[in-house]
Formats: structure tokens, C-alpha cells, sequence
């Protein structure tokens, strides 16, 4: 442990600045209490998303190469980013730098076009949960968590794009085989088709994981929940069914499209009568801010679309 | 000759006549129905090419059929079994336009979970391939604005403008592109929820916070619809982003 | 003095085991039918040689060299083998030149022959200039170094491989029903070659499976799609026809995975032929009364030993393609391997 950096650049995205400010706001809080440190990248932008990468390729390399070149000019060779959509941009970008010299010639050459430093090399970009998770990991989060998230059963749902795809995410399976077989691949990284960091991070804090897979990393519809509602709306129900249907409170999300997605489609689903649908979803950040001793507006879980403040005050969390 | 399969025979290629004079002789009656030939005719190998030309679809070319990534694909599984990443890598590599355009009603359908690319026992960026494959479908005209094309579109020149994106821009913009009537304030054209014709949920979710008193979660929404975050140092580099997009054919048509 | 021991073909698998042998001091007789050794890579001129993509005279010219070079082989060219009497330690052989042989064991490497395409009419070859066989591929380009139409001498836009012409074919009875073993990858490999010299020429490998077994896989089946960006697509020719509008060729398939009928125009079509037992391998296991597969008449092993070296016969030795399509290489292990069979069969003791 302590291989990626206690300081490193923090790359929020655009939703953590908006609607998921909640999980910007508890992240910080965690951060801070487990003795790491977040340096904000002033005037970042956008890194595309799901979105551009569908529309331009060169230009979705300059955005996140941009992103990349502001890391670098404050010194940092590490990126987090707590948003799946944000750490998968940014490691695609990082791959196809990494891999293809015409491409990364190119975007430095338009780099400095735009008044951008040219990358003289290309940091790594790590999603928050795994840098959490490597450079405090479980134990740490028992040694703070004053307030032990009981009886609270978790469906830690991990989404796509925080193990896919592992040329991106350097992700592996972590058993079988010495894993050298894979060239890329991340000593850090979670398993692949079955993540654990965050089932243990929440356990650490006294919670209860629920049997999840293989809906853990299945598709909640992302980047189409506005532009394909049938598909999402689908994919989404099988996800919630599934957590209640194991005997989940709450599902813990680690991506704020994902929590998005998840909160709106759940609400919709209700509404047309759907049943088994109701568990609601917490980022693990708020989870393990409550069992930091935060408080409910702390970790401003009135955010939550989904409402699960009763769930917790319920089981006395918050 | 063999019979073919009825699933195969597409009723634009069935021809029935009341009459049918071959060589002068009256056949009504016996071959009054003539289905016509399905015959490739040719490969179009420059949309193939320009496939692998793009730096994210060149793995194209490692596939070799074994369909792990069909296998895989939720929307293949859960939802339409039409959509097929293998088939489409098949017929985009050999250029066989016209078999894609039959099934660009469920092409755009992927929803980016990344299980093909991740699990592709041969390397192949599945994804990204599958993308690129529907930008340069795009680009030639041989397929309209599907569903998450407009919403790609929309996002991306959102970035391009401002640097950042806006949660309630792309929700309300989005909507408003669906056919709702979104109300906007008379001096800054934004858009004001609670006067639009939306649907329920979309209301509802909206007026959560303020039931509940979250203000500052309203004031820093508020604060972004009307005051669009964006990113100080752009301006240069947007004009150099604008000028990438441009040559790859990336802006909206016409825009 | 001790006896001589006989080797049948002077091909690969055949020099290799006289070249052995005479290593080995043992005294040795090759014979062989054509007035030249080498066997088919050099007699029909191939150009490059799987796997390891050398010469024929760099794989077997050295081979040969020791064989002519040592006098402890007979060399004995134009000449074939007419009866055989006796027993394992002493064979008594007649030759077609009249001369008679004392040998006390035998190796029998008279490999194979290509497929003869015209058996497959629809094909169209030996109608059409511009249907050729993959040896005559390997023929323009060791003999004339280019490629090009023989309608018209012209550079061809477009070349399809027809993959198992003679192979895997159960229209042509039951004598080819066997895989060729050679020709997906050696098809990959002509296929490489022109794509690296002729990038404007666009190539295409019409197959059922590929079989480019073991280490095989990437140079000869990933290297010509990933490097050379040649195109593969899944079915089999059925049809060869010409269209005099364009002058050019259309190969007509079912495109298996589109599930759709194609005719497709080509400028250049090559069969990829099978491989059969040569006339003189199947002449030599009727004289010497060497078991055969029943459908494919190639000589196989003894039914007693795990060695697939042994005939049936005591004191004969097959190797080579004799034995059922078999690339160089291998052929050439096989005949060293019938060399030390053969010392094992004499008792022979080595001094180091």
C-alpha cells in the first residue's frame, strides 16, 4: 500500500461541481479524515464523458490531454478522479497515448497550438475508490469510523467503467494465473469481473455487504439514460430488483451517472408500479462520512433524489 | 434450388403480379411471384478503410468471429438480440454497407458498458470500433440522426462552447429537443421547470429540494442554469478543438 | 561389408535420412525418380517455405550438398524401384535401370502430389488464364518475380485464395477428405507477401476454418490481417465464372456469417491445392507391400509401434509425405528420425 501518493490532483468532473455535489462535498470529507489530500485542478474541463469520444477522437484526446497537461504543470503524475465516466476518459486518452506515437505527437503538437503545455509525459489517472482503498484501505477506515454503519445492507453496485474496459482501467482478475501475462496492468487495480474495494471499505465502516453479482458492474444504461429511457429503464430495474431481492437497504455508488441513473429511473419505475424497486442509493463517500461521525447535511444526503436518510435513521446512522 | 429461409426473404424483394408473360407465353397463376435475387455485388472497402484508418477502430481487423463480445453485450442479451457487435464488426470490415443500414435501427443501441472491449480474447477495442464504425456511417449519410447521436452532438458542442457541462442545460436542453415545451425566462432564455410542460418525474425531482428546504443545493443549480460554468483559459484552445472537429467531420451538419 | 540400406525419394524426408546416415557411416543408395534432388521444393521451383520463410535452396541446398558430397551415399537419379524380395536384413531389390540391390533395410520417402484442380470443373481452372494454382503463384514469384493476370500480364486489383481445393471434399469420393495442413498457412504467407509488395492490391482468403496450428497462428493466420491487412471471409467457393463485360472473374460463395449469396468480381483467383500420395508412393507400397490408409492410399505406421516411423513391415521406414500431408520441416525431422530407426534396426554401435 501507498504506491500511488498520499497528495495527488483531483479532477472532480463536471457533475461533482452540480448536481453531485454530494459526493464532491463527502469525498473531501473522507479524504481529509483518512490523512490524504486532494489538489484541486483549477480550470479543468470537461473530459467528454461517454459523449465526445462517440463524435471526435482527436478531440477527446485534446480534452483530456489538456486536463492531463494542467496536472503535470502543477506537479502532480497522478490524477484521481471519483467519477467512472471521468477516470475511464482519462485512462482511454492515457492508453492511446501511451500506445500510439502519432497520436501522441499530434495532440502535443495542437496542444501547443492552444496555448496548452505539451505533455512531456502522461500521468496515471487512478479512480478515487481505488486510490482510497490502496492508500488507506480497510483498516484505516476502522480506525476512524466512530459511528459503525449497522444493520445497514449494501448492494455496492461498481458500474461499468470503473473495471472496464482493463486496457483502459488496467484492471485484472486477482486470481489465477501470475498476472504478468498482462503488460499494462496496475498493481492497484481492483479485480476485474469481481471488484471488492468497495465491499470492504463499507464493511471497514460496519456495514453489511449483500450478494450483488453479476449486477455490481452491469450497465445501468449511462450514457444513454436520457437518449435510450427504454433500455436504461430496463437495465436499471434488473439492478434495483436484484439488490432488494438480496436483501439490500441501500446501494452504494461510486459514479455520479450511475447514481444518477439509478435515482431517476428508480423513481420512474415507482411511479409506473414497478415493484422491488424502492432501494435507495448513497455514494460511499456519504456512507463512510456517516460512520466518520458526519452528519446528514454534512454529507448532504438531501441531495439523494432516492431519499435514504429514513433507511438510516432507521438503523440510528444518521 | 434451395428454399430460403422465410426470416431471410425481406417483402421489399417479393414481386407479385396478377399477369406474367415470359417469352410470350401466359405463366398467371403458376409464377406470379418472382422474389428477387439477394446477390452481393461488391465490397465497399473505402468505408471499411476509413474504419481502420481511425486510430480507435484500427483493432478492427483482429477480430476473428468468436463472438465473446455478443455474448456479453447486455443489450444483445437483455434487450434486442439484433444488436450484434460480432456481425456488425463482420460486415464493417468487408464493406458491406447495405447490411449495416438494415439494422441501424438497434446500431446506435450501445449503451458503452465496455464488456466486449473488456473481455475480447483478441484484443479488439469493440467499443470504440463500434463507434467509429457508426461516425463514419454517419459522416457518409448512412445513418440519420439516431437517438444518441443528437444527444452526443449536443453534449459535445456543449463542451466545445463552454469548456464544461451543466447538468440542468443537457436535461432541460434535452428534453426541450424531445418535443417538450420548455418555459424560458424572458431576459436570459433559461429555462424555468416549473412552468414547462415536463413530465411527472422530471417535476417531481426537481421540486425535491425545495419541499424540503435544500438551499444551497437550489441556490448552486440556480447559480450553474444561469450563469453556465466554464473554463477560463478556453478560448485558444477551443478555436483549436473547433478546427479538429472540423477537419473530422465532427460538427453538427450545417452547424 | 556390411549391406547398404536403401532410401526411396530423394525429396526432403529422403535426403535427410541418407544425409544421416552417411554421417554416420553408414553405406546408403538413394534413388530417385526425377534427374534432380530436392524433391517438390526445388523440381517445382517454390519460392518461400513455411514456416520459416527461407528458400528451398537454403533449407535443403545445404542437404543436398552432403549427400552428394559423401561417399558413403549413392546417388542414383532417374531411377525407381521395380521389385523387392526377401526379409528385414536383406531385401533384394530391382532397379529400373536393371542394376540389382542388396540392402538390409529401407526408407521409403516418396511423398506426395499436388492436386490436379482441373477434377474440380466448376472452378474453372484451365478455362480461365486468370484461375491459377497457389504452386503457380509460388512460381511467378520465384521464377518471375511479380505478379500479374496471365489474360493480360496486367497487375491484378483484386486476388482471392480459394482455401481446400482437393481438401476436406467429400465430392471427390473418399480419397480427399483429409486437410492439407499447409495451405491456410502458406496462403497467409503468399497472401502477406503480395499485400507487402503490391499494397494497392486488395486480398481476400475465402475459408471454412483456418488451421494454422501451434506457433503457426500468428505469422501465417494474425500477421497477414493485422500487418498486411488481409481480408478473410467465411465460406467456400462453389463457382468460378468469368463476366466479358469487365473482363474480370466472379467467385461465387455464400458469405456464411451475412447468410447471403455473393458473387464477387476478382481479377485473380488462386486454388489452394491438397495434397495427394504421389504415383510413386503408392507404386512403392504395392511392391513392397506397405499397409495404406484405405481412403486416402498414404502409407501408414505400423499398427504395433508407437513409432509412426515403422511400416508395417519389419525393416522399413517410412517418413516424409508418404505418410499424409506433412510440411518441410517436418519432413526433414522425420527423415532423421528414420535414420536412427534404421541404426537401431542394425544394431548399430556409434563410437564419440
Amino acid at each position: 500500500m501507498g504506491i500511488i501518493g498520499k497528495r495527488v490532483a483531483y479532477y472532480p468532473g463536471c457533475s461533482l461541481e452540480g448536481a453531485s455535489r454530494a459526493y464532491d462535498v463527502s469525498t473531501r470529507i473522507v479524504v481529509k479524515e483518512l490523512g490524504l489530500e486532494l489538489d484541486y485542478l483549477e480550470d479543468y474541463n470537461c473530459c467528454g464523458a461517454m459523449e465526445s469520444k462517440n463524435v471526435t477522437f482527436m478531440g477527446t484526446m485534446l480534452l483530456n490531454a489538456r486536463n492531463m497537461s494542467l496536472a503535470l504543470k502543477r506537479g502532480h503524475k497522478v490524477i484521481v478522479a471519483p467519477c467512472n465516466g471521468c477516470s475511464f476518459s482519462l485512462q482511454r486518452a492515457e492508453y492511446f497515448l501511451e500506445t500510439d506515437r502519432k497520436v501522441f505527437e499530434k495532440v502535443n503538437e495542437l496542444l501547443k497550438e492552444g496555448d496548452v503545455d505539451p505533455l512531456d509525459e502522461i500521468p496515471h489517472t487512478y479512480h478515487l475508490l481505488e486510490w482510497l482503498y490502496n492508500e488507506a484501505g480497510p483498516q484505516k477506515v476502522k480506525e476512524r469510523t466512530v459511528r459503525p454503519l449497522k444493520g445497514l445492507k449494501v448492494a455496492n453496485y461498481y458500474g461499468c467503467l470503473y473495471t472496464r474496459p482493463h486496457f483502459y482501467s488496467r484492471t485484472y482478475a486477482h486470481a489465477g494465473g501470475n498476472g504478468e501475462e498482462r503488460p499494462r496492468k496496475r498493481e492497484t487495480a481492483d479485480d476485474d469481473e469481481h471488484p471488492f474495494y468497495m465491499n470492504e471499505l463499507l464493511e471497514a465502516a460496519g456495514a453489511e455487504s449483500v450478494y450483488f453479482e453479476p449486477m455490481h458492474t452491469q450497465c445501468c444504461g449511462g450514457p444513454h439514460s436520457l437518449s435510450d429511457e427504454d433500455v436504461s429503464k430496463k437495465f436499471v430495474m434488473m439492478i434495483l430488483q436484484t439488490a432488494k431481492r438480496n436483501g439490500a437497504n441501500i446501494i452504494a455508488t461510486e459514479c455520479p451517472l450511475c447514481h444518477a441513473s439509478l435515482e431517476m429511473y428508480r423513481y420512474r419505475l415507482m411511479l409506473e408500479g414497478i415493484e422491488d424497486v424502492d432501494v435507495p442509493a448513497a455514494y460511499f463517500t456519504q456512507l463512510l462520512g456517516l460512520a466518520f461521525g458526519y452528519s446528514v447535511d454534512d454529507v448532504k444526503l438531501k441531495d439523494n433524489l432516492s431519499d435514504p436518510i429514513p433507511v438510516l435513521r432507521r438503523l440510528g446512522i444518521a | 434450388m434451395p428454399i430460403h429461409e422465410r426470416s431471410l426473404i425481406e417483402s421489399e424483394r417479393v414481386l407479385r403480379k396478377e399477369r406474367l408473360v415470359i417469352d410470350g407465353i401466359d405463366v398467371s397463376g403458376d409464377w406470379n411471384l418472382i422474389i428477387l435475387p439477394r446477390t452481393v455485388e461488391d465490397y465497399d472497402l473505402d468505408f471499411a478503410k476509413e474504419i481502420m484508418e481511425s486510430p480507435d477502430g484500427k483493432t478492427i481487423q483482429q477480430c476473428y468471429q468468436c463472438s465473446y463480445c455478443t455474448a456479453s453485450c447486455p443489450v444483445h442479451n437483455y434487450w434486442d438480440d439484433r444488436y450484434n457487435p460480432r456481425h456488425f464488426i463482420y460486415l464493417a470490415r468487408l464493406g458491406m454497407v447495405d447490411e449495416l443500414q438494415k439494422r441501424v435501427d438497434v446500431m446506435w443501441r450501445c449503451v458503452s458498458c465496455h464488456k466486449c472491449t473488456h473481455r475480447c480474447p483478441k484484443g479488439v477495442l469493440v467499443e470504440d470500433v463500434l463507434k467509429v464504425i457508426l461516425r463514419v456511417m454517419y459522416k457518409r449519410g448512412l445513418i440519420g440522426d439516431y437517438p444518441s447521436k443528437k444527444f452526443d452532438q449536443f453534449f459535445t458542442e456543449s463542451v466545445l462552447e463552454y469548456g464544461r457541462i451543466e447538468d440542468g442545460e443537457l436535461l432541460f436542453g434535452w428534453m426541450e429537443k424531445q418535443g417538450y415545451k420548455i418555459k424560458k425566462d424572458p431576459i436570459l432564455r433559461k429555462p424555468i421547470p416549473f412552468f414547462s410542460d415536463i413530465p411527472r418525474w422530471l417535476k417531481d425531482m426537481v421540486s425535491k429540494p425545495i419541499k424540503e428546504g435544500n438551499i444551497s443545493f437550489i441556490m448552486l443549480n440556480a447559480k450553474h442554469m444561469l450563469f453556465h460554468p466554464r473554463t477560463k483559459e478556453w478560448n485558444k484552445f477551443k478555436q483549436v478543438l473547433r478546427r479538429v472537429m472540423e477537419e473530422e467531420g465532427a460538427l453538427a451538419k450545417g452547424g | 561389408m556390411t549391406k547398404s540400406v536403401l532410401v526411396i525419394g530423394g525429396g526432403p524426408a529422403g535426403l535427410s535420412a541418407a544425409r544421416a546416415l552417411g554421417k554416420l557411416g553408414v553405406p546408403t543408395v538413394l534413388v530417385e525418380k526425377e534427374n534432380k534432388l530436392g524433391g517438390r521444393p526445388v523440381l517445382e521451383s517454390y519460392h518461400t517455405l513455411i514456416p520459416r520463410k527461407m528458400t528451398p535452396s537454403q533449407v535443403l541446398g545445404p542437404y543436398i550438398e552432403d549427400v552428394q558430397s559423401n561417399d558413403n551415399v549413392k546417388v542414383m537419379l532417374g531411377t525407381e524401384i521395380e521389385t523387392c524380395e526377401g526379409e528385414a536384413g536383406d531385401f533384394k531389390v530391382s532397379l529400373s535401370n536393371g542394376e540389382k540391390l542388396e540392402v538390409s533395410a529401407i526408407v521409403v520417402a516418396t511423398g506426395f502430389q499436388h492436386f490436379d484442380a482441373r477434377r474440380k470443373g466448376e472452378l474453372g481452372y484451365g478455362i480461365y488464364p486468370d484461375v491459377i494454382t497457389n504452386l503457380q503463384l509460388e512460381q511467378m514469384f520465384s521464377k518471375e518475380g511479380k505478379l500479374y493476370r496471365p489474360s493480360n500480364g496486367e497487375l491484378p486489383k483484386r486476388v482471392a485464395f480459394v482455401f481446400c481445393v482437393g481438401s476436406r471434399d467429400r465430392q471427390l469420393g473418399v480419397t480427399n477428405v483429409h486437410c492439407c495442413r499447409y495451405g491456410c498457412a502458406l496462403s497467409g504467407l503468399q497472401a502477406s507477401e503480395i499485400r507487402e509488395k503490391y499494397p494497392e492490391v486488395d486480398v481476400f482468403c475465402y475459408y471454412m476454418d483456418v488451421r494454422t496450428y501451434g506457433t503457426w497462428e500468428y505469422p501465417f493466420y494474425w500477421a497477414p490481417q493485422e500487418e498486411y491487412g488481409v481480408r478473410y471471409v467465411r465460406g467456400r467457393i462453389a463457382e468460378i465464372t468469368f463476366n466479358p463485360a469487365d473482363g474480370r472473374l466472379r467467385v461465387k460463395h455464400e458469405d456464411t456469417i451475412v447468410q447471403r449469396p455473393a458473387e464477387i468480381p476478382m481479377d485473380l483467383v488462386v486454388l489452394v491445392l491438397g495434397m495427394e500420395p504421389s504415383p510413386g508412393t503408392k507404386k512403392v507400397a504395392k511392391i513392397l507391400g506397405l499397409k495404406q490408409d484405405p481412403d486416402s492410399r498414404f502409407i501408414v505406421p505400423s499398427d504395433e509401434s508407437g513409432s509412426n516411423i515403422r511400416s508395417n513391415k519389419e525393416g522399413i521406414f517410412i517418413a516424409g509425405a508418404c505418410k499424409g500431408p506433412i510440411d518441410i520441416e517436418s519432413s526433414m525431422a522425420e527423415g532423421e528420425a528414420a535414420a536412427m530407426e534404421v541404426l537401431n534396426f542394425l544394431g548399430a554401435k556409434v563410437t564419440v
